[in-house]
């Protein structure tokens, strides 16, 4: 029998998250209190002002 | 979308899919306010579960981490672990 595979378990955040809780205590949270394996961080976005960079 | 429509389509097309959750997203602006919608977490965990149970294969916590609530990411967290193992 094959082993299913570890499901991926994401979240989008923006760098400004990042920055706001510094870079371990915002992916403790993510990883211990969601269960996030995987982090999608984008750098731009339709909302004027908030491009990273 | 009924979860079985999505699960039909999945075995049909074999593609990975990861479901969207979204969950404590803001709308309606008014005055340059946002009104926030606090979801429930057992919303949350039961939605999570529907997108396991429809075969799935992973879960993205929608849309952003700034906008969601500590409770609700426990809930998606707990249910993800739950029901992710298959």
């Amino acid at each position: 029998m094959s082993e299913r595979p570890e499901p991926l378990i994401g979240v989008q955040l923006g760098p400004h998250s990042v920055f706001d809780e510094g870079v371990e205590p915002c992916l403790d949270i993510l990883a211990k209190k969601a269960a996030v394996n995987a982090v999608f961080v984008y750098s731009q976005t339709y909302y004027p002002g908030c491009c990273a960079g | 979308m009924r979860a079985g429509s999505s699960l039909r389509s999945r075995r049909r097309h074999r593609r990975r899919v990861y479901d969207g959750i979204a969950f404590d997203v803001p709308f309606g602006a008014q005055g340059g306010e946002w009104t926030h919608f606090a979801s429930d977490p057992q919303d949350v965990r039961q939605s999570v579960r529907a997108a396991f149970e429809a075969g799935a294969t992973g879960v993205v916590a929608s849309r952003e981490y700034d906008e969601m609530r500590i409770p609700n990411l426990e809930a998606f967290g707990a249910a993800a672990r739950e029901y992710g193992r298959g």
